[in-house]
C-alpha cells in the first residue's frame, strides 16, 4: 500500500492515504467545508462550487469534493478569498432561485437555507427578472410531475446533480437527465416517462433544495413539527433502518438512518413510501367478535375474556393438542418467541408454524442454510454473480445495490438463470433463459463443465455463457450463487440445494438463499419454525381431519397467501375457534371467532433479524394513538394473565430480557447496540454436499396449457403493500406476460383483458406480449387480491397450469 | 421632642401639601380617565389585538400555511393544517388561534413572511363559553373582511400590498 499522505489544512497537519479527497481530509480535523453537490457515495462531479478552498501554489481556489490530496498541501479554508468566494458562489446560485421558502417542502431542513445563513450574503444586488420554468400558464406554482410520486419544481434547482448520479450510478437507470445549458439548464425525465424506478425516493431526501418532491408528502407539515422514531424496515429483509416520522399519531414519512454496514444511507421506495400502510383508512383499531353470523366490534377485555375462557377449557381439559398457532415471517423477534412460549408452555401443542404461504414447507436442513452468506457488505467486494431463479432487485432492493455497484466499479458479472429474463438496471447481465424448473439441471451443467464431464442433454443452454461461467470460476474469481423467493416454491427443491451445493464446492463460492419476507430468519429461529411435521400445511391436514379444532393466527393471511384458496378456505371453516391477530379485516380475518387489532410498525418496538442474521432494534412512537392494538405477545401475555397463569410481558425488552437469558449467545439482546448486531444463523454442517437426484421437468399438458408463475414488484408485494395507497399509485396494475408465439396462436394481443383458468376457476388480467418470458409459461405481475392468483394453484402440485384466453 | 412627634410634624406640614400640590395640579388638566363603554378608546396603529387573517384582492387567502407563526408563537396557540388547491397552490386547510392563550405578543405578525397574520384593534370579544375563543380561519379572515370595508369607506392607503406576487414577465419563460 502506498504510503500515506501528510498535509496542512488551516494550520493542522493530517495523515491521510493517497487518494483522498481534501473534503474528506477536512472532515478528519473537524473542518467542515459547506459542500451541495459533494456526497461520499456518489462520484464528484465539482458542479456548485461551494467547496472552494485556496491551495497555496495554484493559482484558482480550487473545489475540494474534486481535488485529491497531495503531498505537503498547504490548505485554508477560512482565509478570506474563500470566505469572499462562498458568498459570491451563494449570490450566483440564488440569482434564479424563486427563496420560495414558505412553500417549500424543504423549509427547515434545507442546505441552501442553512449555508446561506452561514456564509451567504445578506442581500441580492441581482435585480433583473428571475428565469422562471413554467410548466402550465395557469398555474401560479412551476411544479412539474416527473412520475407519480416525484415532483420536480425546477427553479429551485441549483444543478447538483446529485438526482442524475443517483439515479445513473446507483440505481443504473436512465431515467433523468440534464437538458439545455447555462441558466436554462434543468433536470428533466428522459422522454417524458414517467419516473418511478425503485430508489426515487433517495432523489428527494438527498437533494439539496426543495427541487424534488414527494406527492406523499408534500405541503403536508413542517419539518420541525415531525418526531421521530427510530425503526427498520419491515418490507423486505435487508432490515433497512430509517426513522418514522410522525406528529400527533400520523406517520408522515420514512426518512433513511444511515447504517454503513446494511443501507448506507438508501432506502428503497417500498419502504419509504410504504408508511401509509400504518394509517391506512381500513385498518383495525377495534377487536371483534363473531355474534351468530356476524362480527362485531366490542371491547378489548371482552374479547379477551372470550378467547380465554375457551383457552381455559382447554387447558383444564387437557386438549392442547387441539390447538395451533401459525404466526408470519413479519413478525419481530420477540413476537416470535412469546408465541412459541405461550403455546408451548401454556397450552403444551407443538403445532406451531409459520410458513403460510408454502404448500411444501422448509425442512429444518434448508431453514439452517436460508441468509446471506457473509455480510451484507461482503456483497460489493464478489466478482461473479450466479443468480439462479431469483430477482434480488425486486426481492432485496437494497441489497442489490451492492451487486450493481461491484457490476458498475468492479466490472463484477452477474449471470442471471431464470425462466424469465430479469434486469438490473441497465447494467450489462447475462440472462441465460431456463425452461420452469430448470435451474439445478442448469447448475449441473456448469458443475459438470467444471470437472470435465459430459453434461447430459435435457435442456438446451447458451453456450456462451456458459463458457465464460466457467472460465471465470476456473480462475478463481469469488463466485456467489444467490437463490431468492423462487427457491421456496421450486418443484424440485432438493434437486435444486444439491445442484447450488456441488456447484459451490467446485467453483469454491459463496451461497445464499435469501428469505422472501423480512423476519424470516428472526421467526425461524427465535421460535416460529415447526419443522414439517407440524408445518402449516399439516396443520391444515388436521384440521380437516378434524384433530386440531382451535387455531390462532398471528400477522399471516393464510387465505391470500396459501397456494390453495378454495382448500384453506373449506378448512379454515371447519374449526371450532378461530382466532385472528391482524391490521386489516382480510379475508382470513372475516372468518374468524374473534379478531385482534395487530399493532404495527411504529406501534410497538422489538427486533428484526435481517438477511446477514443482524439483529436489529426498531422503537414504538412515544404516543401510542391506538389503544386497542397490541403485538402478537402483548396480547398472550393478557390471555395469560385472565387464565392465572402468569408469563405477562409488559414489554419487548423483557421478551429480550429472558431469549437473553435462555438462549446461547444471545446476552447481547438485553442491551442492544444501537446498529444492531449480527449473529451467526447459518451452519455450516449443512453446506456438506449431497448427491444430485434432480427430477424431470414438468412438461406442458396440451398444446394452450402454460406454467403460471409469478413475480411481484418492487411497489407492491401482496395484501399488505395493497393497502398502501402510495405504493399502489407507483404500481402498475396486474398484468400476464405470454410470449408472442403463444400469443398469436391463442389470438390474443397487446393490452387485451384476459382470462387466466385452471378448470375451475379463473381470474381476469391484462395481457402482455413479450420474449422475456420462454414459450408455454405465463408470467403473472403483480398480483392483487382483487383477483386472487391462488385460486388457481393446488397445494398438491408445485406446477400450476391454466389456460389463457381472450375476452 | 420624640421620635413619634416629629413623624407627626413631617406628614402634616411636609408630605399632605406634596400630596395635595399634585392633586391641585392635576385638577386643572385635561382628564386622562377613559369613559369606556361610553367612549370608545382611540389606539395607537401599533395596539395589538385580535387576529385576523388577510387576502389578496383576488379573495384568495394569503396564507400559505408555512407554520412559522406557530413555530414563533410563545404560547404555542396556532395550529394549522396544510393542502394544496387543484392549481397547486399551498394552503390553510384548518388553521385555528386559541385567543384565550394568546400574549398578544405579535411574534406571529412578526413571523409571517407573506404578510397574512396581522393583530388588529379589536379587544371586545368576550364570551362565556371557552370553545367560543378557539378563533378558526373563516373567523379570521371574516375580522379582515370587516376590517378591510372600513378601510374601503374611509378611503385609506392599504397597508400591504394587495396583489399576489409576480414574477414580472419572465425573462424566457420555458415550458419544459
Ligand atoms: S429549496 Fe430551500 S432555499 Fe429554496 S425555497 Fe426551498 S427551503 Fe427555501
Ligand atoms: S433537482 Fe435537486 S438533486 Fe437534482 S440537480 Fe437539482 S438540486 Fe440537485
Ligand atoms: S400574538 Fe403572540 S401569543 Fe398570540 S398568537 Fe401571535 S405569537 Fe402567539
Ligand atoms: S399566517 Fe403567515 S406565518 Fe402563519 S402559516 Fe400563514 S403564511 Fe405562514
Ligand atoms: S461540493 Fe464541491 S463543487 Fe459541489
Amino acid at each position: 500500500m502506498a504510503d500515506n499522505i501528510t498535509l496542512t489544512i488551516d494550520g493542522k497537519m493530517v495523515e491521510v492515504p493517497p487518494g483522498t479527497l481534501i473534503v474528506e481530509a477536512a472532515q478528519r480535523l473537524g473542518i467542515t467545508i459547506p459542500t451541495f453537490c459533494y456526497d461520499e457515495r456518489l462520484r464528484s462531479v465539482g458542479a456548485c462550487r461551494m467547496c472552494l478552498v485556496e491551495v497555496e501554489k495554484m493559482p484558482k481556489l480550487v473545489a475540494s469534493c474534486a481535488t485529491p490530496v497531495a503531498p505537503s498541501m498547504v490548505v485554508h479554508t477560512k482565509n478570506d478569498r474563500v470566505i469572499k468566494a462562498r458568498e459570491g458562489v451563494l449570490e450566483f446560485l440564488l440569482i434564479n432561485h424563486p427563496l420560495d421558502c414558505p412553500t417549500c417542502d424543504k423549509g427547515g431542513e434545507c442546505p441552501l437555507q442553512d449555508l446561506t445563513y452561514a456564509h451567504g450574503p445578506a442581500v441580492s444586488r441581482y435585480r433583473e427578472n428571475k428565469i422562471r420554468f413554467i410548466e402550465d400558464i395557469n398555474q401560479k406554482f412551476d411544479d412539474k410531475p416527473l412520475g407519480p410520486e416525484i415532483i420536480l419544481n425546477r427553479n429551485r434547482c441549483i444543478m447538483c446533480y446529485k438526482c442524475v448520479r443517483i439515479v445513473r450510478d446507483l440505481a443504473g437507470e436512465a431515467d433523468l437527465g440534464v437538458f439545455k445549458r447555462g441558466a436554462f439548464t434543468n433536470i428533466s425525465n428522459l422522454n417524458e416517462v414517467a419516473y418511478a424506478d425503485e430508489f426515487s425516493g433517495n432523489t428527494v431526501e438527498y437533494c439539496p433544495v426543495g427541487a424534488l418532491l414527494s406527492r406523499s408528502y408534500r405541503y403536508s407539515i413542517r419539518e420541525w413539527l415531525l418526531k421521530k422514531a427510530t425503526s427498520v424496515c419491515n418490507l423486505c429483509p435487508v432490515g433497512c433502518n430509517m426513522n418514522v416520522e410522525w406528529s400527533a399519531g400520523r406517520v408522515y414519512r420514512h426518512m433513511s438512518r444511515r447504517n454503513r454496514e446494511v443501507d448506507d444511507g438508501w432506502l428503497c421506495d417500498r419502504g419509504r413510501y410504504g408508511f401509509d400502510i400504518f394509517s391506512a383508512a381500513d385498518r383495525l383499531f377495534k377487536p371483534h367478535i363473531r355474534r351468530g353470523s356476524t362480527l362485531e366490534p366490542c371491547g378489548f377485555d371482552e374479547a379477551l375474556i372470550v378467547v380465554s375462557k375457551h383457552l381455559r377449557k382447554i387447558i383444564d381439559q387437557n386438549l392442547g393438542m387441539q390447538v395451533a398457532a401459525v404466526g408470519s415471517p413479519t413478525l419481530s423477534n420477540e413476537e416470535a418467541y412469546a408465541i412459541r412460549h405461550f403455546f408451548d408452555d401454556v397450552i403444551k401443542t407443538p403445532e406451531i408454524d409459520f410458513q403460510t404461504d408454502m404448500a411444501h414447507p422448509v425442512e429444518s436442513g434448508i431453514i439452517d442454510l436460508v441468509g446471506l452468506d457473509g455480510a451484507i457488505r461482503d456483497l460489493e467486494r464478489d466478482t461473479v454473480f450466479v443468480i439462479v431463479g431469483a430477482d434480488p432487485a425486486v426481492e432485496q432492493p437494497v441489497a442489490t445495490l451492492l451487486i450493481k455497484k461491484a457490476v458498475s466499479i468492479r466490472n463484477a458479472r452477474a449471470i442471471f438463470i431464470g425462466s424469465y429474463d430479469k434486469r438490473l438496471g441497465h447494467f450489462p447481465i447475462t440472462n441465460i433463459r431456463i425452461p420452469y424448473g430448470a435451474e439445478g439441471h442448469a447448475l449441473e451443467h456448469i458443475s459438470n463443465r467444471l470437472e470435465n464431464k459430459a453434461a447430459s442433454d435435457d435442456i438446451r443452454l447458451n453456450e456462451e455463457a456458459l463458457n465464460e461461467i466457467e472460465e471465470l470460476a476456473r480462475k478463481g474469481e469469488r463466485v456467489h450463487i444467490i437463490a431468492g423467493r423462487n427457491f421456496f416454491n421450486h418443484p424440485d427443491r432438493a434437486g435444486f440445494l444439491a445442484a447450488m451445493l456441488r456447484l459451490r464446492k467446485l467453483a469454491n463460492a459463496r451461497l445464499s438463499i435469501l428469505p422472501p419476507q423480512s423476519n424470516f430468519i428472526g421467526v425461524s429461529h427465535f421460535g416460529l419454525f415447526g419443522d414439517v411435521d407440524h408445518s402449516f400445511n399439516k396443520i391444515l391436514e388436521r384440521i380437516d381431519s378434524g384433530e386440531i379444532k382451535t387455531l390462532f393466527v398471528f400477522g399471516s393471511n393464510p387465505v391470500d397467501e396459501f397456494p390453495d384458496r378454495k382448500f384453506v378456505l373449506d378448512t379454515l371453516k371447519k374449526l371450532e375457534f378461530l382466532v385472528v391477530v391482524a391490521p386489516f379485516m382480510h379475508p382470513t380475518a372475516s372468518l374468524a371467532g374473534a379478531v385482534f387489532p395487530q399493532a404495527m410498525l411504529p406501534d410497538y418496538g422489538g427486533t428484526f433479524t435481517n438477511i446477514e442474521g443482524r439483529i436489529q432494534l426498531f422503537e414504538p412512537m412515544s404516543d401510542r394513538p391506538h389503544v386497542a392494538v397490541r403485538p402478537a405477545w402483548g396480547i398472550l401475555g393478557e390471555i395469560a394473565d385472565l387464565i392465572n397463569l402468569g408469563r405477562i410481558w409488559y414489554h419487548d425488552r423483557e421478551i429480550r430480557d429472558e431469549i437473553a437469558r435462555q438462549l446461547k449467545g444471545m446476552a447481547v439482546l438485553a442491551h442492544m447496540p444501537s446498529d444492531g448486531f449480527l449473529f451467526p444463523f447459518r451452519s455450516q454442517e449443512e453446506l456438506e454436499t449431497r448427491p444430485v437426484n434432480l427430477k424431470t421437468l414438468p412438461a406442458r399438458k396440451n398444446e394452450h396449457s402454460y406454467i403460471l408463475q409469478f413475480a411481484q414488484s418492487v411497489h407492491h408485494q401482496g395484501w399488505l403493500t395493497e393497502k398502501s395507497n402510495n405504493l399502489m399509485r407507483i404500481s402498475g396494475r396486474e398484468a400476464i406476460l405470454i410470449h408472442p408465439e403463444d400469443a398469436a396462436r391463442d389470438g390474443i394481443v397487446e393490452n387485451q383483458a384476459v382470462t387466466v383458468s385452471n378448470s375451475d376457476e379463473s381470474i381476469t388480467v391484462t395481457a402482455r406480449i413479450t420474449t422475456h418470458v420462454n414459450r408455454g409459461e405465463a408470467l403473472l405481475v403483480n398480483s392483487f387480491t382483487g383477483q386472487p392468483a391462488n385460486k388457481l394453484m393446488s397445494r398438491d402440485s408445485s406446477i400450476t397450469y391454466v389456460s389463457v384466453k381472450g375476452i | 421632642m420624640n421620635i413619634d412627634m416629629w413623624q407627626t410634624f413631617k406628614s402634616v406640614f411636609i408630605a399632605i401639601p406634596t400630596g395635595l400640590s399634585i392633586t391641585f395640579r392635576y385638577l386643572f388638566r385635561k382628564p386622562v380617565t377613559e369613559q369606556y363603554p361610553k367612549v370608545r378608546p382611540k389606539f395607537e396603529d401599533r395596539y395589538r389585538g385580535l387576529h385576523y387573517l388577510t387576502r389578496y384582492s383576488d379573495g384568495s387567502e394569503r396564507c400559505v400555511c408555512c407554520g412559522l407563526c406557530a413555530a414563533a408563537c410563545p404560547a404555542d396557540c396556532i395550529y394549522m393544517e396544510c393542502a394544496e388547491t387543484p392549481s397547486g397552490i399551498r394552503y390553510a386547510r384548518i388553521y385555528e388561534i386559541n385567543e384565550l392563550r394568546c400574549i398578544f405578543c405579535g411574534m406571529c405578525e412578526e413571523a409571517c413572511p407573506e404578510e397574512a397574520i396581522f393583530l388588529g384593534h379589536e379587544f371586545e370579544f368576550s364570551s362565556g363559553d371557552r370553545d367560543d375563543f378557539i378563533y378558526t380561519k373563516e373567523m379570521l379572515l371574516a375580522n379582515y373582511d370587516k376590517i378591510e370595508k372600513e378601510r374601503v369607506a374611509k378611503r385609506i392607503k392599504p397597508m400591504i400590498r394587495q396583489e399576489r406576487f409576480q414574477f414580472k414577465k419572465p425573462a424566457a419563460p420555458i415550458g419544459h
